[in-house]
């Protein structure tokens, strides 16, 4: 039996729709491998089997055709309601009362075929960026399963790193879906704020949250962003701008990379990557660069200072809109949060009305200024996604509170800017460090141009193996299990 | 810390508990001085930051340009 599994999403529906795999067989090989590696890393809340086999016999029975990812197996961070279902959020015994009973990100997937097997480890409410979970447990890497995962979307990275899915969907609002991606080595794509419906899904920040996709491969999240992008009128968020043929954006630079990035003219700041990253993480993005400009793109000095100011604006709009959304339920049973998220959310209550407003206001003024000014004479920028690898779990555990936030706080000030101002930005899988951990470059471009950001990638892994390499926490159990394990 | 700078951070401290407890949620007053620590830096630098913008900087100019690039794009 072919392993369906370690398959590209295309070769993954391919196999499906000429019946070398049925969906059924994926799913089942998928359940199972989700208990082995759930074991292991602690990535899954709960497994969804009935639904799943339901759902993938629905596709092989000829019921769910055409839609583009018939039988490709998913799973979704614990932050959508689903089926009528709230979501937990991170929660034990936790189901959070949402008026939409089903996510739209969600609904376009199983029309679309996919096959959603589980609901995805977090950090709770999605307010953290460590994978660190007091009610659910840590979420572990698979390179090191000694080391954080990163977060929020914690699970949804190790889901699909370690091969148990074909890709995962979770939610950035600062980093929330690339930091975790860059810690376990795969692909976090966040589309333009409005791009992707969230209805149906936990807020944090209205002004940031993002619906995210997480894949082994550029031309997987560029399948994915095909079905869930598009603008949604039960969305306050959404926007309605015509959304483009991402996976022929991304499957031509796969194909001839060289034609794509020829002329591209690439940002990057070196001071900016000093004064934030490690030695290793340096030396990565630095080789990763040369890959670029061996593939025919210009690399020009920009001024990255400016985002420091996003990082600000981005903290005190978070803090007075996370501050809203959960005062009450805080304020009701204070005692259900755990003690590092009641402070964060203590300190996030004592935002004032008019910072809220004037964090409103330089939104505006950051987005221009970044399309005018930090941009100008370039097509994309790139930096370092995360500013060193992942974390060892032990030091964090031992380390005092005010060190872990600072810890969450570097990661997040690689990522929050572009939160702010709204603008897609991608992690890759751009090398190791010495420890063996993953790097992952940070691909960003101006608002709506998911096309671009996908080509730049994808013609980056057509000359790189970086994101073919897998971890050590994927030695495959036995194809052709029947999958009866209980739910995690 | 100046005597006059440890007033202010006293000051603060009280405000953020007694702010607090106004939304029923009571913290310590070593829980409300981290808190007067966390925030204080953040909030004088985006003063700062905000220092630029103009009355008819809209709260709104942000989905306005999103939109206009959209149709751009």
């Amino acid at each position: 039996m072919l392993d369906g599994s370690a398959l590209s999403i295309a070769e993954l529906t391919s196999h499906i729709a000429d019946g070398s795999l049925s969906a059924r067989q994926v799913t089942d090989w998928c359940l199972m491998r989700a208990v082995d590696v759930n074991a292991r890393t602690g990535c899954f809340i709960g497994l969804e089997e009935a639904e799943a086999r339901l759902a993938a016999d629905n596709v092989d029975n000829g019921h769910a055709r055409g839609g583009g990812l018939e039988g490709v197996p998913f799973a979704y961070k614990d932050i959508f309601a689903w089926r009528g279902r709230g979501p937990s959020a991170g929660v034990a015994g936790a189901e959070i009362p949402l008026r939409c009973a089903s996510a739209t990100v969600l609904d376009r997937l199983e029309q679309a075929g996919s096959v959603g097997i589980g609901r995805l480890n977090m950090d709770q409410f999605a307010y953290a960026a460590l994978g660190m979970n007091p009610d659910f447990g840590d979420t572990r890497n698979p390179w090191d399963t000694t080391r954080a995962a990163g977060g929020s979307s914690a699970g949804a990275a190790v889901a699909v790193a370690a091969d148990s899915v074909s890709f995962a969907v979770g939610s950035d609002t600062g980093g929330s879906v690339r930091i975790p991606a860059s810690f376990c080595g795969v692909v976090g794509l966040k589309p333009t704020f409005g791009r992707v419906p969230r209805r149906g899904s936990l807020p944090l920040s209205y002004s940031q949250d993002t619906i995210g996709i997480i894949t082994r491969s550029v031309t997987d999240a560029a399948r994915v962003l095909d079905v869930i992008a598009g603008h949604d009128p039960q969305d306050a968020a959404s926007l309605n701008v015509p959304t483009q043929n991402y996976s022929k954006a991304a499957e031509d630079a796969w194909d001839h990379p060289g034609d794509q990035l020829s002329g591209l003219r690439i940002g990057f700041d070196q001071q900016y990557l000093d004064g934030h990253c490690s030695a290793d993480v340096r030396q990565v993005i630095a080789a990763a660069l040369g890959v670029l400009a061996a593939l025919g793109s210009g690399i020009r000095q920009v001024d990255l200072a400016p985002l420091a100011r996003y990082d600000v604006g981005a903290t005190v709009l978070t803090w007075a809109e996370a501050g809203a959304i959960h005062r009450k339920m805080l304020v009701a049973d204070g005692t259900g949060y755990d003690g590092a998220f009641q402070a964060r959310l203590q300190t996030a209550l004592t935002s004032r009305g008019v910072h809220h407003v004037d964090a409103l206001r330089f939104q505006g003024r950051a987005l221009k200024q970044f399309t005018d000014d930090l941009m100008s004479g370039v097509d994309v920028l790139v930096t370092s996604t995360t500013s060193s690898t992942a974390p060892a779990l032990d030091m964090l555990h031992a380390a005092p509170d005010s060190e872990v936030v600072e810890a969450s706080l570097a990661l997040l000030r690689l990522n929050r800017p572009f939160n702010y101002i709204g603008v897609p930005a991608m992690t890759i899988p751009a090398g190791f460090d010495a420890a063996g951990l993953p790097v992952g470059l940070q691909i960003v471009a101006r608002p709506w141009q998911e096309s671009l950001l996908l080509r730049v990638g994808a013609a980056f892994q057509a000359g790189t193996d970086w994101h073919l390499r897998m971890p050590s926490v994927t030695v495959s159990p036995s194809p052709g299990s029947t999958g009866d394990e209980e739910s995690t | 810390m100046s005597h006059a700078q440890a007033a202010a951070q006293a000051n603060m401290t009280w405000l953020v508990r007694v702010e607090l407890d106004a939304m029923g949620v009571t913290i310590s007053e070593s829980r409300a001085w981290l808190i007067v620590q966390q925030i204080g830096p953040v909030v004088q630098e985006f003063d700062r930051i905000c220092q630029d913008l103009a009355m008819d900087d809209d709260m709104f100019e942000f989905r306005r340009l999103l939109a206009e690039g959209g149709r751009n794009a």
